[in-house]
């Protein structure tokens, strides 16, 4: 199931982000705003309180005369930005250009009164009202208006940004979830089709190169091989089956016919003759596990240090005796010291598959060379006859499982010899080439070649 | 020692059909054999009951054939024993080795196949694998000196020949098989395509046999080979 847009993961870092964004901002706008009006509002409250003490020239005692010339003095010298109100206790206004209910002592910032003569753009005032002697009391303010003006403009512009931020933020991170959630939905789509049996789909990539393609990639790589394993069993499955069915068919008659026989003899002939044609069957089927196994790499983990030479010399000697029985000439040339990390058993059979072949398809006498060399840092192993050999378009099918060349299938074998040695090849990371061995249109002859690369790093 | 001795025989395997092949396959030769189609039964039979061979099948209900070897073997019970398995695979006869087995035989095998290795087995423990010379009838093996002498004449043999003829020297009186020569002497773990035993076995009779009047190897049809004087 897709999961929802708000637990996506683009969708929660874009959360994170606009949450520490906020964050920051949050600590500079405390920083700008006490800053900016905390000094403006500091050189405003120092003017009034200057004020204040010039006109209580004697401190909160100063007799009720000398306060009203001081106010009227101050009046005088600046009529327009500061504002006085001197009343008694009972609330009548005694001197001053203000009107408005005395606040209690303290400072104030509080809204114009209406009606009165201010600067037309005056409408906050910051004061502070003191005591004064007798019970009268003085209320000193200048014109805040800027300071308010300001602290709005800030705390507006602050607010603007921040909706903006977290507009943009919220809408990015929605943007991404879903751009995001599109291509999960994408490879979930694909992946729900190639379960389907579509083994041919694949994830669709962005050309962006980013990491979902590079997601992509890596699991069209893997559907491409699981495509090519899956092609590979289907075309096993067909060739075992026919390959399978040949000898069982053969078997049937077999039996069919030793039911019709009399004779005892002929009985148990027949019986070993079946016996046989099962063992064909079984070999085979043997042959393709093996080959299985093989391709499967697990084997890897039982490699061991191998001293090729010997493993060489060994098998020479053997097909020396078997091709010679077998009508034909068998040399070999191998350079001794020759170290690689691998499979004995299996180093075995690839060897001996690749020499048996020539003794088989080899033709008429066949001369067989096997050779084994360092090539630069590689090791280099050939085995070549002078037989028909292979035409070069038909090189890729003789390394195929089951591409025996004779569609008929009428030679005995499995027809996995090849197939087999390239696959321990593979295992090896050593690559298997096939080729004519000479210029000669009868018997160019076949060279297999089993290069090793760099097989022991010094 | 007689290799045609009676051996007590204890096969623990569950497919009665196989059960019933390996009785009908050993006991005309003469062998006592004792099914047990069960592991945890068939454990405890092993241990304790005196036997001359165990066969065990790997596939076992209650408990597994590896693991029942492996039993055995911690439990200091020697006995030889031969798996029987139908898995093939590559890496299945290690393992059977690894726990303690002795040798492997993959099924469907031939019943010819079964009663050579038993007696081979069954051989094992009198062979004595330090003994310097091997002696069969008047052929002398040196395997020190990798010499080997008939009627006191020396034979020059290849290093494959020496091998082959120094198993079935070491086997002598007993049927070797065409896959026994291969495992042990080859390392072929493979069926060949082409006749690798069969060349060497003849290459062999060339110069042991051929002169000598009396024929040392012999052919077992639909078995194997065999060293040795009697017909």
């Amino acid at each position: 199931m897709l999961p929802k847009l708000f637990q996506t993961t683009s969708v929660r870092l874009a959360a994170l982000g606009l949450g520490l964004a906020s964050a920051s901002a949050a600590v500079v706008f405390a920083v700008i705003y006490y800053g900016t009006l905390g000094t403006m509002r500091a050189t405003l409250d120092a003017d009034i309180a200057n004020e204040i003490s010039e006109i209580l020239i004697a401190g909160p005692m100063t007799p009720r005369s000398i306060v009203i010339a001081g106010v009227r003095a101050a009046l005088a010298q600046h009529p327009a930005n500061i504002f006085f109100l001197l009343d008694d206790a009972g609330g009548r206004k005694i001197a001053g250009n203000l009107r408005l209910a005395m606040p209690r002592p303290g400072w104030h910032t509080l809204a114009a009164p209406p009606g009165q003569v201010f600067a037309p753009h005056t409408h906050v005032l910051r004061g502070r009202a003191v005591p004064v002697a007798g019970g009268d009391r003085l209320f000193v303010a200048a014109d805040a208006t800027m300071l308010d003006e300001l602290n709005e403009l800030i705390r507006r512009s602050f607010m603007i940004g921040f909706g903006i931020t977290l507009a943009i933020g919220l809408a990015a991170g929605i943007g991404f979830g879903r751009r995001a959630l599109a291509r999960v939905e994408a490879v979930s789509a694909a992946s729900r089709e190639i379960m389907a049996g579509d083994f041919t789909r694949r994830i669709p990539h962005s050309g962006s190169g980013d990491e979902f393609d590079h997601l992509a990639a890596s699991i069209n790589a893997m559907l491409a091989r699981i495509e090519q394993l899956m092609a590979n069993i289907r075309a096993v499955g067909d060739e075992i089956a026919h390959d399978l069915r040949s000898p069982l068919a053969r078997l049937r008659e077999s039996l069919e016919l030793s039911l019709r026989a009399a004779d005892p003899a002929v009985m148990r002939a027949t019986m070993e003759d079946a016996i046989g044609q099962v063992d064909a069957a079984l070999g085979l089927s043997a042959a393709i596990l093996r080959l299985a196994q093989i391709e499967s790499g697990a084997r890897r983990a039982s490699f061991t240090r191998i001293d090729f030479s010997l493993l060489l010399e060994e098998i020479a000697e053997t097909y020396e005796t078997v091709a010679e029985d077998a009508g034909g000439r068998f040399t070999a040339t191998i350079e001794p010291g020759l170290i690689l990390t691998g499979d004995a058993a299996l180093l075995n059979q690839m060897v001996a598959n690749l020499i048996e072949n020539a003794i088989r398809h080899g033709g008429e006498g066949p001369a067989i060379v096997l050779a084994a060399a360092r090539v630069g840092r590689d090791i280099e192993v050939t085995v070549t006859d002078d037989g028909p050999g292979i035409s070069a378009e038909r090189h890729a099918l003789a390394l195929r499982r089951f591409g025996r060349l004779d569609a008929s299938r009428a030679t005995d074998g499995h027809g996995l010899g090849l197939p087999l040695a390239a696959a321990i090849a593979a295992l090896h990371d050593a690559t298997l080439t096939l080729s004519a061995e000479r210029d000669d249109p009868v018997r160019p002859g076949l060279r297999v070649a089993l290069r090793f690369a760099n097989p022991s790093p010094r | 020692m007689d290799p045609k001795r009676e051996l007590r025989i204890l096969l623990i395997e569950d497919d009665p059909r196989t059960a019933e092949l390996v009785r009908a396959g050993l006991e005309p030769e003469g062998h006592v054999v004792s099914v047990a189609p069960d592991g945890r039964p068939g454990l405890l039979r092993a241990a304790g009951e005196s036997w001359d061979i165990l066969i065990v099948d790997r596939m076992l209900p209650g408990l597994d054939g590896l693991g029942l070897v492996r039993t055995l073997r911690s439990a200091g019970v020697t006995t030889p024993a031969l798996f029987l398995t139908a898995l093939g695979g590559v890496d299945d006869r290690v393992d059977g080795l690894r726990a303690g087995g002795d040798d492997y035989l993959v099924k469907p095998f031939a019943v010819a196949e079964l009663s050579a290795r038993i007696a081979a087995l069954a051989r094992r423990g009198a062979l004595k694998p330090e003994d310097a010379v091997l002696r069969v009838a008047d052929l002398e093996l040196d395997r020190l000196s990798r010499e080997v002498t008939r009627a006191g004449q020396t034979i020059p043999l290849k290093p494959r020949e020496y091998a082959v003829l120094e198993y079935l020297m070491r086997h002598a009186g007993q049927v070797v098989t065409r896959t026994m020569l291969l495992e042990d002497v080859w390392d072929f773990h493979f069926d060949p395509q082409t006749s690798v035993v069969e060349s060497h076995i003849s290459r062999l009779r060339a110069k042991i046999d051929r002169g000598f009047g009396r024929e040392l190897v012999q052919t077992i049809r639909g078995a194997g080979y065999r060293l040795g004087d009697a017909a």
